[in-house]
């Protein structure tokens, strides 16, 4: 059982976007990570709004890329972004994935609310780029309200809905202001088919701007956190740590 | 087919199943009343748990959709029944994680089995979740004699812990019919037998009625005395009192019931003389009683606890002495896997053998089992790691010419049992909003 | 959550945190438990300020444990001295203190309790002197904290209720004698040919029959076949255990003894309702004698008796004792003689005085069944169902004097105090004694001379069968299975004469009020010729069990015992990860966390395969992590090796020569079983302070709270003063706060998971 003090595990941060579409995702991923592979979060789960099989499958290929735990894939089935655009389609190019119909992905509101319940409380946060479809419908969800309210510490989305219960942050263009990180291929090398890389083989001049990974930053080292190029340039396209094995005995 | 044979007035002997045939009895009802009567027939669920995980290699079936090829070798026994069942994949029980809780899957697995919530991790103020056939008994328990009929084949462990800091309520019991109040489960054939046939079978109808309205005038007095006890209770005592109270209504509940109707059912079996020695024997014995009360339409609503959750009971029956628990943490050793896969296609063959019972047990043009949603199935999917998503189950019967049965279906990652469970409550016309952690119904049972 | 207190250490200087405390942390724990690296989720550095030891006494407590047992560090990292672990262990332990002092105890509160099956099954024996055996008819109880006498646990279904409903009918009617028998007898045959009846000894068959009605039966036993010569022989029969009938075998006019060439002998006895174990065999068979062994089993050499049969009920001309006790007047002659006969049993059914108002809402059942046309007598019938399914009976409720406010302690009453104390070493209902002290108001004063008497009366029995069944796990041998295969010898016979050996030796303890060290050391155990054999001692012949003293060091304690050494193993083999976890959590109180699910448990399997056992474990625990726990119970559980999966000693193991040496992580060594038990007695006060745990759970009926600590420790440092005799325990249990106060329950609140 857990108590005061020093028995705390990690922070679990939920990953929701419309992924595949912007080479900040893929950067802010990569970063989010990096930081689980310190120890400083958990991914605690990865949702994608974009009804698009690649796209949850570029997610399996991170979660595996980074070592991390592995883990059902939250897929919106309806609504907007199911084509595949150049970027996505550059990034998942000759990658193994498993995930090949629907029945391989998750209901996203459920997987969130599920994945939420295993971390304390005021120890989860939310950071949701694109459109906030999967935050609403988790809302909707009757058992998953009081879970969100005890557990999601704070919401960083650029699209949040408006009866969310917990303290949002809005993520703009602006949280970007002044930050002029370039990520290069070779930065990604560690790696022999790192989507990133991939993606700016093919997108060299893929638009950015930044304010995902400065959201990460803020999601996981508090909104105080100050972040400049030169922390992005050491974490963001770092290769992961070995992982030291944590187990929890609990009594 | 249920033999029915006229009861016997001298004693019946038969080896270990000896019996003892009901001394003489007036007014005897066909068994096969609901069967007779015309009109839809009642549908009825009932749920099988086995513990400790199945073997998934030997379970799923390679492909989606129809059951065309041969089924897996622990489905084996149902190949003749491959029509008549549906196996769902993917269905999980987030409860039975441990999120913050540490160890102790056993415990959470089945202690929210069928309510879909995390039990309290505690030895004593235990606290679940009303499982869904306690729901569907409140909704349509009165139409029959009994609400619900709980079974097992395998006594409590009497001392010691039963998995890491969960109280072993939770392990003992599948049906919950308030957050508080587990309902134990039936495991000697000849108490389940004195249940559903009744003890004063011997008495005369008059006797009886006479009986009845004792009864009911003592649970009057009791009810009375209990209402003035409980007026300065402390919170607890008086839930304890309550569930007193709410048993005692259920008693003049049944009493009201057997006003109407108290007319002795002949089993077309003999009293069993108390549990048999061999499983296959007790698991015939219990279902075979469980058949005649869905023919007589004696109840809807059954769960079925097979075996306890970490039990170690060795299956010398199939040449098996180690423990089923520690067999299940199997290292990935084949030739425990082996075991373990012998284990589960010994409980698949019972089962098997109840499901052709239900499907000779005939109801106009079709069968008991067409108008049942048999569930079997397991808290864990794999009992080494203990692991609660893609929990083995499958429907055995239609729920009444609902379910398109002969399939696979697979559901998405992660989605809820209680998807399911809200989908089967519909079609026990019980209907309820939200359920345990469903997301939604479960869809797709009825199509083709 | 209950954890251990802290021992009583020397008491040193009390050093300031900073100087005792921190250092050692930092040294010893910081180097895997910080904020990067959190082993076990661990993270020393809030524990490195004074306040936590106050803030986090949890987390503290755990530490202390894990510290003190040795646990912590792990093996193969360095250890602090001895004495700065003292002064930590001294320091937080006068800390602790020191704020306990400032907090009034509080007694806790029971939950109302429901009979459970064991209480239910020895109230109705005590109250009618009528048996019946609750655990054949009503669904197993839950337990709690180990015990099944626990109030929040034991909750009431409807299946429950209605077996209740339908129990109080048939033994108010069994009570009264009224209890309808069918028209005709019935005949039940149990014969070997339908496997029905057991042979259990050469001379000695068994069977199992559940008599449904009480009632005369006659009954017939089978002797088939012939024996030349040889003397009249005393023909036996027995229900469970108590011999009932005997009757001389008369020699026939041919010379031959009995069987002619097959004669049933018959005669007629009362027997009540209820499954029974039926027993028929010669006594002192001279015959026996003159056969070789190895033809004693032969049919053809040794017939042997191969039928009981069981022809009834008839009705009992004799008055039954429980109806003669009831009807002290004629209920037929009036209202006046009702109401005396239901306010004296509703007293004693009721464990307390019932008003007139009550005993007249019980008398209108009588009116009720004469308006039906029934005698008085049916009608009294009526009222004691009624009686026997009100929570009245079914329920022990203790009333709050306070109900509003939980803060204010009070002592239990006369009559509750006479129900607990019945409760708690009978497992049953008070006895008039007690009643009348209640009524008198002076049992609270004469407390110590009851529990004396208490003791000594032949119910306490109860306090071994449901204490000790279930603290050392003894009742589980009516659920473990040994495989045939491998222990050939386990029968029936031999796990009754387990169980019986360590029911005897609790009984012994108690009774001549030994130390509690004597459940680890003693030098006498209690056999029969069963058991006996199966630990190859001579000199015990015969069913009986007598007190033995024990010459070699094989055996000795609880912990040497069949049935310990039996429930703790697997059906095929033993398992010293499980003999180690039993003494943890049974001797020491302190169960080791389970393993993660997804670490492979230890590889036990490889006995004579792959080299001992016991190199394969110790490779394992070269991982830190697995060896912090297994370093102590894998230690103890080798201790025991000696003895097999039916606690059977032997030398080697799958060939492989038993080695039960070991180092317990203080450092105390030990060369064999017999030298553990020197180790482990020579050191209490873990054993003592969970003995006395258990038993205050058991004796209130309810978990402990954070609360009892202090009491729990209060306890056994007094009984430490007394050397840990025995009944210093129970006397001083039944002395303690908790036993003899409550107060009103607080609102409870959903814990937040932080």
């Amino acid at each position: 059982m857990q108590t005061a003090g020093g028995m705390r595990l990690p922070m679990g941060v939920v990953f929701d976007a419309s992924f595949g579409d912007s080479l900040d995702d893929l950067l802010a991923l990569s970063l989010l990570y990096l930081l689980d592979s310190k120890n400083e979060c958990r991914v605690a789960a990865m949702t994608t709004t974009k009804p698009n099989l690649g796209s949850a499958g570029l997610y399996e290929v991170y979660q595996k890329l980074y070592g991390g735990r592995p883990m059902a894939i939250g897929m919106c089935t309806s609504g907007q972004g199911k084509e595949t655009g150049s970027l996505l389609a550059a990034a998942v190019e000759g990658q193994t994935i498993s995930v090949k119909s629907e029945i391989d992905t998750a209901e996203p509101h459920g997987l969130i609310r599920n994945v939420l319940q295993a971390y304390h409380d005021g120890n989860a946060a939310i950071l949701s780029t694109g459109p906030g479809g999967n935050l609403k419908d988790l809302l909707g969800l009757p058992t998953a309200l009081p879970v969100v309210k005890s557990k999601v510490k704070v919401l960083y989305a650029a699209d949040a809905p408006a009866n969310w219960p917990t303290p949002v942050v809005k993520v703009t263009a602006e949280m970007g202001a002044g930050l002029n990180y370039q990520p290069k291929a070779e930065d990604f090398a560690w790696a022999e088919k790192h989507p990133v890389a991939l993606a700016l083989a093919k997108e060299p001049n893929a638009k950015l701007n930044r304010a995902a990974m400065v959201a990460v930053l803020k999601v996981v080292r508090g909104a105080e956190f100050q972040v400049t190029d030169a922390v992005l340039q050491e974490l963001v396209a770092a290769k992961p740590a070995p992982r030291q094995r944590m187990r929890f005995f609990g009594d | 087919m249920m033999t029915r044979k006229a009861l016997s007035r001298r004693t019946m002997l038969r080896g270990a199943g000896a019996a003892i045939a009901l001394p003489a009895m007036d007014a005897m009802a066909p068994a096969l009343r609901a069967s007779q009567l015309p009109g839809p027939k009642p549908v009825r669920m009932a749920f099988v748990y086995v513990p400790n995980g199945i073997d998934m290699r030997n379970w799923t079936p390679a492909a989606d959709g129809p059951l065309t090829a041969e089924l897996p070798r622990i489905l084996k026994p149902l190949e003749p029944f491959k029509k008549d069942i549906t196996i769902l994949s993917n269905l999980t029980h987030n409860g039975g994680r441990a999120l913050l809780d540490g160890a102790g899957d056993h415990g959470r697995c089945c202690g929210g089995y069928l309510s879909g919530v995390q039990p309290r991790k505690t030895f004593v103020d235990i606290k679940a979740g009303i499982s869904m056939d306690q729901i569907v008994a409140n909704q349509i328990g009165s139409k029959t004699r009994f609400a619900s009929l709980e079974l097992g084949l395998e006594d409590a462990r009497q001392a010691g812990d039963c998995d890491s800091g969960y109280s072993c309520a939770y392990t003992n019991n599948l049906a919950w019919r308030s957050e508080t109040q587990p309902l134990p489960p039936i495991l000697d054939p000849r108490v389940l037998f004195e249940r559903l046939f009744g003890t004063g079978a011997e008495l005369s109808p008059e006797a009886r009625a006479q009986r009845a309205k004792y009864r009911r005038s003592i649970l009057d007095f009791v009810m009375g005395d209990t209402r003035k006890l409980e007026a300065d209770l402390g919170p607890t005592d008086r839930r304890k009192l309550d569930e007193y109270l709410s048993s005692i209504r259920s008693i003049e509940q049944q009493l009201e019931r057997a006003e109407k109707d108290n007319s002795i059912i002949n089993p077309g079996m003999d009293k069993p003389y108390g549990v048999p020695a061999d499983f296959a024997e007790h698991f015939k014995l219990m279902t075979n009683m469980i058949t005649v009360a869905f023919q007589a339409d004696l109840s809807r609503v059954v769960t079925f606890l097979v075996t306890h959750e970490g039990t170690s009971r060795p299956y010398r029956e199939i040449g098996i002495a180690d423990g089923h628990h520690p067999l299940t943490h199997h290292m990935n050793k084949p030739e425990l896997i082996e075991k373990v896969t012998q284990i589960n296609t010994y409980h698949a063959q019972q089962f098997a053998g109840w499901v052709e019972k239900l499907k000779a047990a005939k109801e106009g043009d079709s069968n008991v089992l067409e108008n049942s949603m048999i569930v079997y199935g397991a808290g864990l999917s794999d009992g080494n790691r203990h692991t609660h998503e893609d929990l083995p189950t499958l429907i055995a019967g239609n729920g009444g010419g609902y379910i398109k049965s002969g399939r696979r279906i697979t559901a998405r990652r992660e989605t809820p049992m209680s998807n399911l469970f809200l989908t089967m409550m519909d079609r026990m016309g019980v209907q309820v909003d939200h359920f345990g952690d469903a997301t939604g119904r479960l869809a797709g049972l009825d199509l083709a | 959550m209950v954890c251990l207190g802290v021992p009583a250490l020397g008491y040193g200087q009390a050093h300031d945190f900073s100087g005792t405390v921190k250092p050692l942390l930092t040294k010893s724990c910081s180097p895997c438990h910080n904020d990067r690296n959190a082993s076990g989720s661990v993270n020393i550095l809030p524990f490195t300020a004074a306040g936590s030891i106050h803030e986090a006494r949890e987390d503290w407590e755990r530490i202390v444990n894990k510290v003190r047992s040795g646990e912590m560090p792990p093996k193969g990292f360095p250890r602090p001295e001895q004495a700065q672990i003292e002064q930590l262990l001294s320091f937080v332990k006068a800390e602790w203190d020191k704020a306990d002092a400032k907090v009034p105890q509080d007694p806790g509160r029971v939950t109302a309790r429901r009979l459970n099956r064991v209480e239910y099954t020895n109230t109705i024996r005590d109250l009618f002197g009528v048996e019946f055996r609750a655990d054949q008819d009503f669904p197993t109880d839950d337990s709690g904290h180990g015990f099944d006498n626990i109030g929040d646990v034991l909750t009431i279904s409807p299946l429950l209720m209605e077996k209740y409903l339908n129990a109080a009918e048939r033994i108010s009617a069994r009570a009264l004698g009224l209890d309808p028998l069918p028209k005709k007898p019935i005949e039940i045959e149990l014969h070997s040919k339908d496997k029905r009846i057991r042979r259990v000894a050469p001379s000695l068959i068994e069977g199992t029959h559940r008599v449904e009605w009480d009632g005369e039966y006659d009954i017939e036993i089978g002797l088939p076949g012939e024996r030349a010569s040889g003397k009249p022989v005393a023909l036996g029969f027995w229900m469970d255990g108590k011999l009932l009938h005997t009757q001389l075998i008369e020699t026939k006019p041919s010379g031959l003894v009995y069987f002619n060439p097959y004669s049933a002998e018959r005669f007629r006895l009362f027997l009540p309702a209820g499954e029974h174990r039926f027993r028929a065999g010669f006594m002192d068979d001279e015959f026996l004698k003159t056969l070789p062994p190895e033809d004693l089993y032969k049919d053809k050499k040794n017939k042997f008796l191969n039928m009981i049969k069981l022809v009834g009920p008839f009705a009992t001309k004799q008055e039954p004792a429980s109806r003669k006790a009831l009807l002290t007047c004629d209920p037929a002659s009036g209202t006046a003689c009702i109401e005396k006969i239901l306010g004296g049993l509703a007293r004693r059914a009721w464990r307390r005085p019932v008003t007139t108002a009550e005993v007249k809402s019980l008398a209108k059942f009588v009116g009720l069944a004469k308006a039906e046309g029934q005698t008085a007598e049916q009608g009294l019938q009526v009222a004691m169902t009624a009686m026997l399914v009100s929570p009245h009976f079914l329920f022990r409720i203790e009333r709050d004097l306070y109900p509003k406010d939980p803060s204010r302690t009070h002592a239990i009453t006369q009559f509750e105090m006479a129900s607990r104390l019945s409760y708690f070493l009978w497992s049953s209902m008070p006895d008039e004694e007690l009643l009348r002290l209640a009524e008198k108001g002076t049992l609270k004063d004469s407390l110590d001379a009851q529990v004396k008497r208490m003791q000594a009366d032949g119910r306490s029995a109860a306090l071994a069968a449901n204490f000790a069944g279930q603290w050392l796990e003894t009742r589980n041998l009516n659920s473990v299975k040994p495989d045939p295969k491998k222990f050939p010898e386990w029968n029936p016979e031999l796990r009754d004469a387990m169980q019986e050996e360590t029911r005897l030796f609790f009984e012994e303890v108690l009774r001549k009020n030994l130390t509690a060290r004597t459940f680890l050391d003693a030098n006498f155990t209690f056999l029969n010729e069963t058991l006996a054999k199966h630990y190859q001692i001579e000199g015990v012949s015969g069913p009986d069990f007598r007190r033995v003293d024990l010459k070699s060091n094989q055996r000795g304690g609880v912990l040497t015992h069949a049935s310990v050494l039996t429930v703790s193993s697997y059906p095929t083999r033993t398992s010293p990860v499980i003999r180690g976890k039993y003494i943890l959590q049974n001797i020491f109180g302190a169960p080791p966390p389970p393993p993660p699910p997804d670490v492979p448990l230890l590889d036990e399997e490889k006995v004579g395969s792959n080299g001992p056992l016991r190199k394969q474990l110790e490779q394992h625990r070269t991982n830190a992590m697995c060896a912090s726990c297994h370093n102590r119970m894998d230690t103890l559980g080798f201790a025991l090796e000696n003895y097999d999966g039916t606690g059977k000693w032997r030398e080697k193991d799958g060939g492989f020569d038993v080695d039960a040496s070991g180092t317990l992580p203080t450092g105390k060594a030990f060369a064999n079983p017999a030298e553990l038990r020197m180790v482990l007695a020579g050191d209490m006060t873990e054993f003592a302070q969970n003995l006395t745990e258990k038993m205050l759970t058991y004796a209130l009926g309810r978990g402990l709270e954070r609360f009892d600590r202090r009491t729990v420790t209060g306890l056994r440092e007094k009984w430490a003063g007394d050397d840990y005799r025995f009944q210093t325990l129970i006397f001083e249990v039944v002395k303690s706060l908790p036993f003899q106060t409550k107060r009103a329950e607080y609102k409870k609140q959903e814990v937040a998971k932080k």
